[in-house]
C-alpha cells in the first residue's frame, strides 16, 4: 500500500518532467475558463464590434466607501457620454464594477478578474493606498492601464518608474506633494519651527507622516516636535491635542479622513486650544462642515486642488453630477473619477482598443480637458502624476465655504 | 488627565449601556447578539431620521428627544423580537455555537440595508441639546454629554428597578436561575427569550442615539462600538450588571487616559486590560466563579 | 487503499487545473481557494474536533505570514522560513491556549477576539518590522534555488494543502483526534480516563494554529506584497463561519465551507450593492435550515451519521461474558484508599465535613445518603475533580489529595458519572477506545502517519473495547452514536469505559439511576462481575436493594458527615441512620431493601 502511493507520486512527477514545459496561461484564444464567469464576460479587446469593456475596482463597502461611490459617479458619468456622443467607431464602452471592500486581497481577486475574465482594456483603480500597492504588479505584468482617482500614497506610481512602460498612472494630489505644500506654507511662509503631526493608523495616515517626516528632514533639516496618532472610529482626540498644547506646538498637520477631522475639530473646541492646522485634502471633504459646521472656519487650512468655482468646466461637472444623482457627495473625488475614465477614453478615440497603444496614448495625450485642474499635457514618460504640488494650493474656510486664503 | 477620566466615563457609560444587552439575553438564554454594534447603528440612523422628521414638523426639540427614544425602543424591539425567531430560536435545540455566526448573518445584513437606505456616507447627527461647551475648571463637557451621562444614571436606574423589582425582571430572573422550573412556575421561557432579545436591541438602539451625536453615525459605526461593549461586559462579568457597568467606565477611562501616553496603542491598552483580567479573573471582575457538579 | 486513490486522483486534478484552465485569475483564485482551506481545516480540528472556539484566527494567519516573511527577507529560504512560521505559530497557539484556559464561552471568545485585534494592531503599528499598512514587498518564493511562477508557486500550493488535508485527516481517525473530540464533548469524563486536558487543549491550539500559520504564509508570498490591512477580525470570523456552515468536525466540511466563504463572494462580486445581503442571507438560511453544517446536515439527510472508527473486523461473541475474560482488565491488587478528614467548602457551606474513610481493597463499599448529603462532592473529591479545602486522601500510602482527575486515573482511580458524561458525538466502541488513554504505546507522529504500529495498536484496542462492550452487554451497540442509547445503556457504556482505564478503584455514581427496570437488572449483574473481577468497588447508590446485596461494607453520610459505617446488616437497623432517612422517600426503600 505504501509502495504503490510512492510509486503513484514518482509516475506524478515524473509526468512533470516529461511534459517539460508548464501550462501556459492567459495566450489568446484559449480563455477555457472565460465562459464560466457570471456572464460578466464581453467581446475580447480587438472585437471590432461589441462594446468596450472598461473597468472600475474601488471600494463601496467598507470605511472608504463614500470615496469609491464619488468616484464611482464621476466614471459613470463620463461613459454615459462617451456613449451618448457615438462611442468609439460605433463601439460602446461598457463598465464594470467590482467591490474590493477596502480589502487588499480581495482588490487583487477583482483586478485579475477585470484583466483576465472581462478583458478590460483599461480600468480606473482603487481608494486605498494599500489596495493599490497590491495589485498594481498584476496590471503592470499584464500590459493595463490604471489610472488612480483616489488612492494618494506617494510610491503607487513610483514603483514602475524605472521600467520601460509604466501603466500606473493617477489623477489624485499625490501625498508627496500634498505635504511639500503644506510644508511649504508652514516652514517657508509661515517660518515655523515648531510642528505637531496628528495622523491616523490606517495607511493614508501612515504614509503621509513617512511623507512629513521624509520631506521635512531633506528639505528643511527639520524634525516633527510631537506626532501622535488617532484610531479610525475615535470618539475624541482630546489627549492628543493635550499633548499638543503641552508641546506648545505652532501649528498641527492633520492627516486623516473626514469623519476623524470632524472629531479633531470638535476635540478642538471641547479643550479652547485652536491650534493653526494644516491638514491633507481629504479635510477639504463637504462631510466635514456638515459634521462639525462652523468648527471649520477657525485656523483651518487644508490642501486642495479642486474647487467647484475654480472652471467653468469644474462649475458645469458638478452641476450635471447633481442633476443625475441628486448631490455630489465628494465633488474632488468625483471630479477625478471622471477625469481618470475620460483619459482613457479619449485614448480609445485616438488610438483604438489595444492596451498598449491606450496607454502609450494617455502618457502622450496633450490637449486634454479635464474637470479637476489637470493640464492638457498631463503626463510625461517620468511624471505619472496628474495633480502635482503646482496643481496644489492651500485652501481655508471662510464662512464655511473653501477660498483661497 | 481630568478630561481624559470625564471623556473616558462617558463612553464608558455609553459601553454599558448596551453591554447590559448582552447580559440580558445570556442569563435567559445563554446566548448574546454579536451584531449588537449594528443594532445600536441602526438604532442611530432611525434615531437620526426620526428626530430630523420631528422637529422639521414643528415639534420642540426636547419632546422629540423623548419621543424618539421611545420610538427607537419600540422599533428596536421588534428588531430584537425579529432576531430571537429568525436567528437565536431556530438554532436553540443544538448545543452548538451556530448563534455567534447567526446573529452576524442578520448584523451584516442589517448593515448591507442601512448603506442603501443611508448611503455611504458619513451622516452628522447634531445633538438635540446643541454641543456648547461648559467649563468646569480645566475640563470641558458638552451639553450633549451631560445628556449623556443623566440618561446613563436614568437608564441604568431603570434597569436594575426592572430586573429587580417588576414582576417581569423577576420571571426574567427566574428563566436564567433555572429554566425548567421557570417554565413548570407558569412562564414561558420563549417568551421570556424574546423579551430578553427586544429589551436587549432597545437597549443598543438607545445606545445608538446617545453615542450618535459623539461619534459620527454611518452604515460602519457599529462593529467597534459593538466589541467594545462585548469587552466591557466580559470585563465586567457577563452575569453581574453591576460588573457591566463597572467594566464599561473602566474600559472607557482605561482608553482615553492611556492615550495621554501612547495613543498609537490606545486600543491595545484596552486589550490588554482584557487579557489581563481574564488571566486572573476569568470570569471577569464581579463573575460569579461556578463550581461545576458531576 | 480507496483513500489514497482518492488522493491521487484529486493530486492529479490539482495538477492538471492550470492546463485545464489557463487562466491567471484561475489559478490565483485556486491558490486563494486551497491556502483559504488549508486554515479552514487547522480551525476544524480545533473548534469542530476538540469544541474550542477561536475568534481569533486572523492572528495566527498574520503571524505565520509576517514570520515567514520576515525570514525571507532576512535571507532565510523560503522552505525554512515556512517552518519557521509554523513553530512560531505553535507557540502563540499554545500560548494562547494556556491564557484561555480557564475561560470558557463567551470569555473564551473574548480572548481569542482579544488576541487577533492585539496581533491585528501590532501589524498596523510595529511599522518598522511589519511595514504596518504599507506593506512589505516580498521575493517571489524559490525552492531550492528554483524559483517559483504563478503555476509553479500554485502547485506547491496544491502540494501542502494535499499533504495537510490528508495529515489532518490522519489525526481525525486516530486516537488524538478521538482525544480531541472526547475533550470536546466532556472535558471531566476525558480528564477521568487519563487525559490531561490541559496539555490537550494546548496541543489543539497549537495544531490549529501551525495550520492556520501555513495558511498565512502561503496567502503572503501570492502576490509577493502584503499588507496589515489583511487580517482583521472579519477575517476570524470568516474562518469560523467556513467551519460551522461548512459543518463543525466533519471531514469534508472545510471544503464546502471553503467554498462558501471564498468562491461564494465571487459570484456575487458584481452585486456590490447587496453582496453583503446576499451573503447574509444565504449564511443565515443555512444555519438555520443546516445546524449542524451542510456536511453535517447533508449526512444527516442520507440517515448515516459520519462514521469515525477505523477499520475493525473484529466480530466477538456479544453474549454476556463471564468475569474471567476482563481479568486482565485489573489485577486482583491489595489497595487502601485512606480518607483523613476530608472538608469541602463552597462559599461558607460545608458540602463534606471532616469525613475519615478507610478502605481496604479489593472490597465494594456502599456510599449512601439522602439527597445533599455530600455523596456526590465525596466522589468529585476522590476523583480529582474537587480539591479539598482541608484534610487528606492517600491512595496506596501516596498523598494524591490536590491529584487533577487525569493524575487520579493513572493510579488507578476512575469513575463513571451520575449526569451521564458519554462522549455523545462518537460511537460506543469509540467511547470505550477513548478510554484507553493511558494504555496506547504509539505516539504522536506513529497517529499523524498512520503506521503500522498505529494500526495494529487499533486493531487490538478495538477487539479488546469489544470484549469490555461484551462484559457489559453492549457489544451489538458497538456501531451506535452514543447519544441515541437509552440511559440505562449510557451507563453501561459508561462502566466499559471506566473498564478501559484498567483501574484498581472504580467509583459508580449512582450507576442505576434513571435506568428502566430490565436495565437495573442487567446493571446489578454487571456491578457483580465487577465485583469477581476483583477491583475495588465505591458504589454511589439510591437502590438499596443493590446496595445491600452487592456491598461488603456501607458507609452513611448526611449533611456532610459520616454518621454510620458498617456492614449491610447493621447499616439497616442503625438508628441513626434510619432517622436520617426518615421523612425522605428512602425510608420505605431501606426498609423494603431487606
Amino acid at each position: 500500500m505504501k509502495k504503490n502511493k510512492w510509486k503513484l507520486l514518482l509516475a506524478l512527477v515524473l509526468s512533470v518532467g516529461l511534459a517539460g514545459c508548464g501550462p501556459q496561461l492567459d495566450e489568446p484564444g484559449s480563455s477555457a475558463g472565460s465562459g464560466q464567469t457570471s456572464g460578466e464576460t464581453s467581446a475580447g479587446a480587438d472585437g471590432g464590434s461589441g462594446e468596450i469593456p472598461i473597468g472600475l475596482a474601488i471600494s463601496l463597502s467598507g470605511g472608504t466607501a463614500k470615496y469609491g461611490e464619488a468616484a464611482k459617479r464621476g466614471v459613470e458619468l463620463a461613459i454615459e457620454e462617451f456613449n451618448a456622443a457615438g462611442g468609439y467607431n460605433g463601439q460602446k464602452a461598457k463598465l464594470i464594477v467590482y467591490d474590493d471592500e477596502a480589502k487588499p486581497e480581495k482588490s487583487v481577486e477583482i483586478v485579475q478578474r477585470l484583466i483576465q475574465q472581462d478583458k478590460v482594456v483599461a480600468f480606473v483603480g482603487p481608494a486605498n493606498s494599500g489596495n493599490a500597492m497590491a495589485h498594481i504588479k498584476y496590471a503592470q505584468e499584464a500590459g493595463i492601464p490604471e489610472v488612480i482617482p483616489v488612492a494618494t500614497g506617494t510610491a503607487i506610481t513610483q514603483t514602475y518608474a524605472g521600467e520601460e512602460k509604466n501603466y500606473i498612472f493617477r489623477v489624485a494630489p499625490y501625498d508627496r506633494g500634498q505635504v511639500e505644500t503644506l510644508l511649504k506654507w508652514l516652514v517657508e511662509e509661515k517660518k515655523f519651527s515648531k510642528l505637531g503631526l496628528l495622523h491616523d493608523t490606517t495607511g493614508y495616515g501612515q504614509g503621509g507622516k513617512q511623507d512629513v517626516e521624509q520631506v521635512l528632514k531633506e528639505k528643511y533639516n527639520m524634525e516633527l516636535a510631537v506626532t501622535e496618532s488617532f484610531q479610525v472610529n475615535d470618539t475624541n482626540m482630546e489627549a492628543q491635542l493635550i499633548k499638543m498644547r503641552d508641546a506648545n506646538v505652532d501649528a498641527v498637520i492633520f492627516y486623516g479622513l473626514a469623519p476623524e477631522a470632524a472629531q479633531y475639530l470638535k476635540s478642538r473646541e471641547k479643550l479652547n486650544y485652536y491650534p493653526i492646522t494644516a491638514a491633507s485634502w481629504a479635510t477639504g471633504d463637504p462631510t466635514v462642515k456638515e459634521l462639525v459646521g462652523d468648527l471649520v472656519n477657525k485656523e483651518v487650512y487644508m490642501v486642495q486642488s479642486f474647487t467647484i468655482d475654480q472652471s467653468e468646466a469644474a462649475g458645469k461637472f458638478h452641476d450635471k453630477i447633481v442633476s443625475k444623482y441628486g448631490e455630489d457627495i465628494f465633488p474632488i473625488a468625483s471630479a477625478q473619477g471622471y477625469d481618470c475614465a475620460n483619459l482613457i477614453l479619449e485614448a480609445i478615440k485616438k488610438v483604438g482598443t489595444d492596451p498598449a497603444a491606450i496607454r502609450d496614448a494617455i502618457e502622450n495625450m496633450d490637449d486634454f480637458k479635464g474637470v479637476t485642474a489637470i493640464k492638457a499635457k498631463p503626463f510625461t514618460k517620468e511624471n505619472h502624476e496628474a495633480l502635482t504640488s503646482e496643481n496644489m494650493f492651500l485652501a481655508t474656510y471662510k464662512d464655511g465655504v473653501i477660498v483661497k486664503p | 488627565m481630568l478630561q481624559a477620566v470625564v471623556s473616558g466615563l462617558i463612553l464608558g457609560s455609553i459601553y454599558a449601556i448596551i453591554a447590559q444587552g448582552y447580559y440580558i439575553t445570556y442569563i435567559t438564554t445563554r446566548t448574546l447578539n454579536f451584531g449588537q454594534g449594528d443594532f445600536l447603528m441602526v438604532g442611530a440612523l432611525l434615531g437620526l431620521t426620526s428626530l430630523g422628521a420631528m422637529t422639521a414638523s414643528g415639534i420642540h426639540v426636547y419632546l422629540a428627544a423623548v419621543l424618539t427614544i421611545l420610538l427607537i425602543s419600540a422599533v428596536m424591539g421588534v428588531l430584537g423580537w425579529g432576531l430571537e425567531r429568525a436567528a437565536i430560536r431556530p438554532l436553540q435545540h443544538f448545543l452548538s455555537i451556530g448563534w455567534i455566526l447567526s446573529t452576524v448573518a442578520v448584523s451584516i445584513m442589517l448593515r448591507n440595508i442601512a448603506m442603501l437606505i443611508w448611503g455611504r456616507n458619513v451622516i452628522p447627527f447634531p445633538s438635540p441639546f446643541g454641543s456648547d461647551v461648559y467649563r468646569i475648571g480645566e475640563v470641558g463637557i458638552t451639553r450633549h454629554e451631560l445628556f449623556v451621562a443623566i440618561s446613563a444614571v436614568v437608564i441604568m436606574a431603570c434597569l436594575f428597578f426592572f430586573l429587580n423589582r417588576s414582576l417581569l425582571g423577576k420571571a426574567l430572573a427566574a428563566v436564567a436561575f433555572n429554566r425548567d422550573a421557570a417554565s413548570l412556575m407558569g412562564i414561558n421561557p420563549q417568551r421570556m427569550a424574546v423579551l430578553a432579545f427586544a429589551l436587549s436591541s432597545a437597549l443598543a438602539g438607545i445606545g445608538g442615539i446617545l453615542v450618535g451625536p459623539i461619534t459620527n453615525t454611518a452604515f460602519f459605526m457599529g462593529a467597534t462600538l459593538g466589541l467594545k461593549a462585548f469587552a466591557a461586559a466580559i470585563i465586567g462579568g457577563l452575569e453581574n450588571p453591576l460588573g457591566i457597568l463597572i467594566g464599561g467606565l473602566l474600559l472607557g477611562v482605561i482608553e482615553q487616559v492611556f492615550s495621554l501616553f501612547n495613543s498609537a496603542y490606545k486600543d491595545a491598552s484596552a486589550i490588554v486590560l482584557i487579557l489581563i483580567v481574564l488571566i486572573f479573573m476569568p470570569q471577569g471582575l464581579l463573575g460569579k466563579k461556578v463550581k461545576e457538579k458531576f | 487503499m480507496r483513500k489514497w486513490l482518492i488522493y491521487a486522483l484529486l493530486a492529479i486534478l490539482l495538477y492538471a487545473f492550470p492546463w485545464l484552465i489557463p487562466s491567471s485569475y484561475f489559478v490565483h483564485m485556486a491558490q486563494g481557494f486551497l491556502y483559504t482551506y488549508i486554515v479552514v481545516v487547522g480551525l476544524n480540528l480545533l473548534v469542530g474536533l476538540s469544541g474550542q472556539l477561536s475568534l481569533g484566527h486572523a492572528g495566527f494567519y498574520a503571524i505565520g505570514a509576517y514570520t515567514t516573511a520576515l525570514c525571507t527577507l532576512a535571507n532565510v529560504p523560503f522552505l525554512l522560513s515556512l517552518v519557521i512560521g509554523m513553530a512560531a505559530c505553535a507557540l502563540t497557539g499554545a500560548f494562547v491556549a494556556m491564557l484561555s484556559l480557564r475561560a470558557k464561552g463567551p470569555y473564551l471568545a473574548m480572548v481569542t477576539i482579544a488576541f487577533g485585534l492585539l496581533i491585528e494592531i501590532v501589524a498596523n503599528r510595529w511599522v518598522d518590522v511589519t511595514g504596518g499598512p504599507a506593506g512589505l514587498y516580498l521575493e517571489e518564493p524559490s525552492l531550492f534555488g528554483f524559483r517559483l511562477g504563478v503555476v509553479e508557486y500554485y502547485w506547491f500550493i496544491a502540494f501542502i494543502t494535499l499533504v495537510i488535508a490528508a495529515l489532518v485527516d490522519n489525526l481525525f481517525t486516530s486516537r488524538i483526534g478521538r482525544t480531541f473530540r472526547a475533550m470536546g464533548n466532556s472535558e471531566v469524563a476525558a480528564a477521568t480516563v487519563g487525559v490531561n486536558v490541559r496539555n490537550w487543549k494546548v496541543l489543539a491550539f497549537s495544531l490549529s494554529a501551525l495550520i492556520a500559520g501555513v495558511g498565512g504564509a502561503l496567502f503572503a508570498f501570492q502576490n509577493a506584497y502584503f499588507n496589515s490591512d489583511s487580517f482583521t477580525f472579519d477575517k476570524s470570523i470568516l474562518f469560523l463561519i467556513g467551519v460551522i456552515v461548512g459543518g463543525a468536525g466533519t471531514r469534508l466540511g472545510p471544503v464546502i465551507g471553503t467554498v462558501i466563504i471564498f468562491l461564494l463572494p465571487q459570484w456575487v462580486q458584481s452585486l456590490y450593492d447587496y453582496h453583503l445581503l446576499i451573503f447574509g442571507a444565504i449564511l443565515l438560511f443555512s444555519l438555520i435550515v443546516l445546524p449542524d453544517g451542510i456536511v453535517g446536515g447533508f449526512g444527516r439527510l442520507m440517515g448515516r451519521r459520519k462514521q469515525l472508527t477505523t477499520a475493525h473486523s473484529v466480530v466477538e461473541d456479544t453474549a454476556e461474558e463471564k468475569s474471567d475474560d476482563v481479568r486482565w482488565a485489573a489485577e486482583r491488587q491489595e489497595t487502601v484508599l485512606d480518607v483523613e478528614h476530608v472538608v469541602m467548602e463552597f462559599d461558607g457551606y460545608r458540602a463534606v465535613d471532616d469525613v475519615s474513610l478507610e478502605m481496604k481493597g479489593p472490597e465494594v463499599r456502599g456510599l449512601i445518603g439522602p439527597n445533599g448529603s455530600g455523596k456526590s462532592t465525596m466522589v468529585n473529591l476522590l476523583t480529582g475533580v474537587y480539591v479539598p479545602t482541608a484534610g487528606r486522601i492517600r491512595w496506596n500510602g501516596r498523598d494524591v489529595t490536590s491529584f487533577a482527575p487525569h493524575q487520579m486515573a493513572a493510579v488507578g482511580i476512575t469513575r463513571t458519572f451520575q449526569n451521564l458524561q458519554l462522549f455523545g458525538e462518537m460511537t460506543v466502541l469509540q467511547n470505550v477506545m477513548v478510554g484507553f488513554h493511558l494504555h496506547y504505546r504509539t505516539g504522536f507522529w506513529a497517529n499523524l502517519f498512520h503506521t503500522a504500529a498505529f494500526h495494529r495498536e487499533e486493531r487490538q484496542f478495538a477487539a479488546e473495547a469489544l470484549r469490555l462492550l461484551a462484559f457489559v452487554g453492549m457489544a451489538e451497540k458497538a456501531e451506535e452514536t452514543a447519544a441515541n442509547l437509552s440511559y440505562g445503556e449510557q451507563r453501561l457504556v459508561e462502566i466499559a469505559r471506566a473498564m478501559a482505564v484498567r483501574p484498581q478503584l472504580l467509583i459508580l455514581d449512582e450507576p442505576a439511576a434513571g435506568a428502566s427496570h430490565y436495565e437495573v437488572e442487567k446493571i446489578t449483574k454487571v456491578i457483580r462481575n465487577l465485583k469477581d473481577v476483583g477491583i475495588s468497588i465505591i458504589l454511589v447508590e439510591h437502590h438499596m436493594e443493590i446496595v445491600m446485596n452487592v456491598c461488603d461494607h456501607i458507609t452513611v453520610l448526611d449533611f456532610g458527615k459520616k454518621i454510620a459505617e458498617g456492614r449491610p446488616e447493621e447499616i439497616q437497623n442503625h438508628p441513626q441512620v434510619i432517622e436520617a432517612y426518615l421523612g425522605g422517600e428512602e425510608v420505605s426503600k431501606l426498609v423494603v431493601g431487606t
